[in-house]
Order: C-alpha cells, then sequence, then structure tokens
C-alpha cells in the first residue's frame, strides 16, 4: 500500500491517467484503517467493526466524490458525497465508538507497568 | 487582510479591549499556578477530556480556517474543502493510534514534548532531528501568524488614522505583547485557559456565520445553483474531484489527514490529559468541535461565489478579501465585532502553542539530545518564549517571503517529519534508531526545498502530475524510507534494542497487545 502510494504519481505518466488517480486514492482512503490495524485498535471484535465501517465510509465517499466530479459535471453531487460519506460518516462512526469505546481505544494504565495517575513528573 | 468599513466600529473596538483584557487576566492567574516544568510544558498533566478537546480545536485551527480557506475556495472552488475533509476521521486517528502511544508513554517515563517521546524510542539523534523540526515549523508557523495578526489588529482597531506608517509595526507588537505575556508567564495552563476561551468564540462564530451565509444566500440549494448558473465560477466550482484537480484533492487528503499524527502542538494535547483512560471519549468532543467549526469555512466559502454571482457583492480582487468583504457587507456589527474576535483567537491560539513547543525544543530537547539537560528548564523556557517570539516578528518583518514559504508550508513540514515516523515507528519495533533519524530528516529536507521549490515549478521539473502537493511527496518520501528500514530489518531478522518499560508502555513487547490477565495466561 505504502508503495503504490509512494509511486502513484510517478506512474501516473505510465499509466492513464484516471487508473492512477485511482491507484493513489485507493492507497490514501486506506491508510487510516492501516494506522489504526498497525496500532492494534482492531485487536478486539468492536474495534474491528469501527476500523472497517471507517474505511467503508472514506472509501465511499472518496469514490462516489471522484465518480460524480467526473461524470455529472458540476451538479453538486460530488460534493455532497465528499461531506457525506468522507466527513459526516465517519464522524458518526467516531462519535458512536467513542460512547462505547473498543479495546484498543482504551488505555489501562496497569497495562504499561505504571503505578498511581499522571506519570512521572 | 482589508477589513474595510469595519475598521475601528464601536462594538468591534469593545470587543477586542474586553477580549485583551481578559487575557492579561489569564497571563497573571497561570503565572501564579506554574511552579516547574512540568506545569509549564504539559499544564502539570491536570485538564480534564473536555478542556483539552475543546483548546487542542481551537490550537489545530489557525486564521487560516476563518480566512484562507474561504478564500481559497473562493479562487480554486470546492476542491480546496479536501484540506477540511478529513476532520471526520483525524481526532479518532490521532487518539487512538499516536496520541495513545504517547500517552501510555507518559505514565512510565517523563515525556513533555514530541522529541521526548524519539528520544526514548530511538535516542539522542532522532531526538535532535526532531527538535530541529519542531523549531524550524514553529518559528514558521508563528511568524506568518504574527504577520497576519498585525495585520487584522491594525485595520480592525483603525491604527492607520492614528499612528499613520507606524501602525502595522505597532499593531504587531500589540498582538506579540498580549501573546507572549500570557505565554511566558503561565505556559500552558495559560495557554490552555485561554485556548478554551477562543475554542468557545470561534465554534459561536462558526455557527453564526454558517447561519447568515444561509439567509442572505436563500439557503443550501439556492446557493449551489446561483455558482452552478454563473458565467464566472461554473458547474466546475462544485466539482471537489474533477479531472483536473483529482491530484490535489488527494493530496490534501493525505498530508492533512494522515499529516495530522506529526502536528506536535497536537500530539501534545494527549500527554497533558490527567485521565488516560478518557482518551478513549475525546474523538467525539474534539472531532464533533472542529466539525462545527469548519462550517464557517463551508458557509462563507460557498456564500461568497453565490452573492458575486448574484450580483450582490462585487467581484473579490483577491481570495482572502472573502471573509471581511462578507463580514463588511452582510453581518451586523455585533456579529462582525464577533467573527473579527474569532480570527484573533483562532490566529492566538495557534501561536501560543508554537511559542511553548519551539520554546521546549530548545531549552529541553535540544540540550538533552546533545547530552547536556539543563537543571532548571522553567526559566530558560519562559526567556526562549519571548525570544522567540521576538526573533518571529522580527523574522517576519525582515524575510516575509521567507518565513511565507516556510509558514505556509509548516503543517506539511511537519507532516513529512514527524507523521510517518511515529506512525510506524510507534507501532513495530523493526524501525531502528538510524532509520528513523533518515526518514525524519528526509521528510524535512524534502518538505522545505519542495515548498521553497513550488513557485518555480518544481513539482513540474520533478516530471509529477500537475496538481500534485509538495508536501504529500516529501510525507511520501518518508515512509518509503521507512519502509526500506522495515523490509530491511524484516529480512535480516533485526529488531532495535528498546527499554523493558518503554517497551512495555508503547506494547513492542513479545506481549504486544495482550492484557496483563492475558500474559499471565
Amino acid at each position: 500500500m505504502l508503495c503504490a502510494l509512494a509511486t502513484a504519481p510517478v506512474v501516473a505518466g505510465w499509466l492513464p491517467e484516471g487508473v492512477a488517480v485511482r491507484v493513489a486514492a485507493a492507497a490514501v482512503v486506506s491508510l487510516p484503517a492501516a494506522a489504526l490495524a498497525a496500532h492494534r485498535f482492531g485487536r478486539d471484535r468492536r474495534g474491528r467493526v469501527v476500523s472497517v465501517a471507517l474505511s467503508a465510509c472514506l472509501a465511499i465517499g472518496m469514490f462516489l466524490s471522484l465518480e460524480f466530479s467526473r461524470e455529472t459535471g458540476g451538479t453538486g453531487f460530488g460534493l455532497h458525497a465528499l461531506l457525506a460519506g468522507v466527513v459526516l460518516a465517519p464522524l458518526a462512526v467516531v462519535v458512536v465508538a467513542s460512547c462505547f469505546p473498543p479495546r484498543g481505544g482504551r488505555i489501562d494504565p496497569a497495562d504499561t507497568g505504571a503505578h498511581g495517575r499522571g506519570g512521572p513528573r | 487582510m482589508n477589513v474595510g468599513s469595519l475598521a475601528a466600529r464601536p462594538w468591534v473596538v469593545v470587543v477586542f479591549v474586553v477580549y485583551f483584557v481578559g487575557l492579561v487576566a489569564i497571563a497573571a492567574w497561570a503565572w501564579r499556578r506554574t511552579r516547574d516544568a512540568a506545569d509549564f510544558f504539559v499544564a502539570g498533566r491536570r485538564p480534564g477530556v473536555w478542556v483539552l478537546a475543546v483548546a487542542t480545536m481551537s490550537t489545530a485551527f489557525s486564521g487560516f480556517v476563518f480566512v484562507g480557506g474561504p478564500g481559497l475556495t473562493y479562487v480554486r472552488g470546492t476542491v480546496a474543502m479536501w484540506i477540511a475533509a478529513p476532520v471526520g476521521i483525524t481526532a479518532a486517528l490521532a487518539c487512538w493510534t499516536v496520541g495513545r502511544r504517547l500517552r501510555m508513554l507518559a505514565e512510565v517515563r517523563e515525556v513533555f514534548t514530541v522529541p521526548d517521546v524519539l528520544r526514548l524510542r530511538w535516542g539522542r539523534p532522532a531526538a535532535l532531528a526532531g527538535a530541529v523540526a519542531v523549531v524550524v515549523g514553529s518559528v514558521g508557523y508563528l511568524g506568518v501568524q504574527l504577520l497576519v495578526l498585525g495585520r487584522v489588529l491594525e485595520a480592525v482597531l483603525g491604527l492607520p488614522a492614528v499612528f499613520g506608517e507606524a501602525s502595522f509595526p505597532i499593531a504587531m507588537a500589540l498582538g506579540l505583547g498580549v501573546t507572549i505575556a500570557y505565554s511566558a508567564a503561565g505556559g500552558m495552563i495559560a495557554a490552555l485557559a485561554s485556548d478554551v476561551v477562543q475554542g468557545a468564540i470561534m465554534l459561536a462564530t462558526a455557527v453564526a456565520l454558517f447561519a447568515l451565509a444561509l439567509a442572505h444566500t436563500g439557503g443550501w440549494s439556492a446557493m449551489l445553483e446561483s455558482i452552478a448558473a454563473s458565467d464566472r465560477f461554473g458547474p466546475a466550482f462544485l466539482d471537489p474531484a474533477a479531472p483536473e484537480v483529482a491530484w490535489t484533492a488527494i493530496g490534501y487528503f493525505f498530508v492533512f489527514g494522515i499529516g495530522i499524527l506529526g502536528q506536535p502542538h497536537m500530539l501534545r494535547s494527549y500527554l497533558m490529559l490527567r485521565d488516560p483512560g478518557a482518551l478513549s471519549r475525546m474523538p467525539a468532543i474534539l472531532g464533533v468541535s472542529q466539525s462545527i467549526v469548519l462550517a464557517v469555512w463551508l458557509g462563507v466559502g460557498l456564500a461568497v461565489p453565490a452573492l458575486v454571482a448574484g450580483g450582490k457583492l462585487a467581484p473579490l480582487s483577491s481570495g482572502d478579501e472573502a471573509t471581511t468583504a462578507f463580514l463588511s457587507g452582510f453581518a451586523p456589527d455585533a456579529i462582525a465585532a464577533l467573527a473579527l474576535a474569532g480570527v484573533v483567537a483562532a490566529i492566538m491560539s495557534t501561536s501560543d502553542s508554537f511559542m511553548n513547543a519551539a520554546a521546549a525544543a530548545i531549552a529541553r530537547d535540544i540540550p538533552r539530545a546533545l547530552g547536556r539537560p539543563s537543571r532548571d528548564e522553567l526559566a530558560p523556557a519562559r526567556r526562549w518564549t519571548v525570544a522567540l517570539g521576538v526573533a518571529a516578528a522580527a523574522v517576519a518583518w525582515v524575510r516575509e517571503d521567507l518565513v511565507a514559504i516556510v509558514g505556509l508550508g509548516a503543517f506539511g513540514i511537519f507532516a513529512a517529519s514527524l507523521g510517518p515516523v511515529l506512525v510506524v515507528g510507534l507501532a513495530t519495533r523493526r524501525v531502528g534508531s538510524r532509520t528513523a533519524f533518515v526518514a525524519i530528516v528526509t521528510g524535512l529536507g524534502a518538505g522545505v526545498l519542495l515548498e521553497a521549490g513550488r513557485s518555480h515549478g518544481i513539482v513540474s521539473l520533478l516530471g509529477l502530475p500537475e496538481g500534485t502537493v509538495p508536501a504529500a511527496i516529501a510525507m511520501a518520501a518518508s515512509f518509503g524510507v521507512l519502509g526500506v528500514g522495515v523490509a530491511h530489518a524484516t529480512l535480516g531478522g533485526r529488531v532495535a534494542p528498546l527499554d523493558d518499560a518503554v517497551a512495555t508502555a508503547l506494547e513492542l513487547d513479545e506481549h504486544s497487545g495482550r492484557s496483563p490477565s492475558a500474559r499471565a495466561e
């Protein structure tokens, strides 16, 4: 994925423009999910659901925005896809997940081997 | 920034006098509560989640959200919205990945700054490179903020009529003086207190201006129809990812979505949180408050083109005039005063955090990275806060072009130098000290060079697609260095040595991701 991200602009000259853009978009929208997974946010079932939901919202929002912007020529669908899919839907997932935090979102000081609150000064 | 007919209106002057007196009062209050370096750098690690979330929001958003964002939208269309679009995920990403690791590390070691984290994880060279990146980006960012602050105050308070040509330096000195007063006196305690007040002003301003924008354009649908039907803007204005701007859209999302994990002024918030368990709730408060404030960008950014298209507002000579033109023509005095206070609040809340971050880098991080830690870090930090503020203003005054290059690209510089190493390096043990150092230096060097070369067409010279965001290339380069380093360590089967307590806190030990009870099993 990182390779795709790093090389997408470079290979844009070799690939059809639309393909290169889609490769880069796919790499970019999958990065947040990759970061969450790498930091073990999805180590329990609820965390995995949140990660998948966030990724799905971003992917759908990004691609609808790209497609609508290309095909409809300024009817505002691309903007609405951006606002609904990339901004509001993930935000709603985050708000719900914050209320019922998965294991990967919590910090238990006992996990760090620390005693007491607030850490050393 | 031309505030035109808003200058020196009684309401505006009254609001600003009250606001500045309030900030000085906060400085006096915080001075008595700042007793040691922990108070100065991380507010004694006493703040709760609500205070920190609102303060982080106001720190994250500078005057760009109120002035630059709507202006960029007016000039470039809705592709500019991709800068703001990642707000739906950035709070969660920051709190649940890097922020969580930083806070866990602060449970077992003394961690006040991001370079502290780099030093504990990778040793002194990486910490030194990180501290240099913090200073370079902070001074540039601070310089730009002070320039804008001076222009706003000069116009708002009607100073040219009194001081003539000396009005701009006087206005900048006034803004700088107030910011330095509370930043140097009360450190992060004062900064957090003022950030909460400033955040509340920003929220109120954003809601008021968004409602006003819809009211004057006939509502959301009418606003979009008016833009699409006009010859000046046309349907393409409303395509945020049209073919000719698609690379820019993706670049913005990459830099502002992932690069948020490298912003030292924001990451420090997580180190200050009193109850680490509360970090799980922070994304909701932070994300919602950020989204509300961004409504000002969306509202004014679309209302101004709609009003121009409808002939209710004269075409602007510069995008930066969008917000003030809207305030001058369509906002009642009280809301205009609130909005201008919101702009200044956004600038000052960002400036105080950068002053503190840069002062910490010079007074604490660089001496420690060089193996010469200072016994007393509080007094030097106060002195450096003053010195950095004055230096940033002086550099901005003498070399406005240089400051503009570094300052406008500061987000990207932080994103490229610190973001990748924190995202990847705190998640796997296979990032060694040398890899981390090279990744930071690569991101910093590429970020500064590409930003400086932007106006010389460096993107085209490198054979990259038109519209590619330079900071995205710098970030990708830093990620690339980390990818090579991780691959090398994986193939060689080697992992970097790490202190046991640090490894446990960062979940990089052999029990990674397992709770103590699971480990016992």
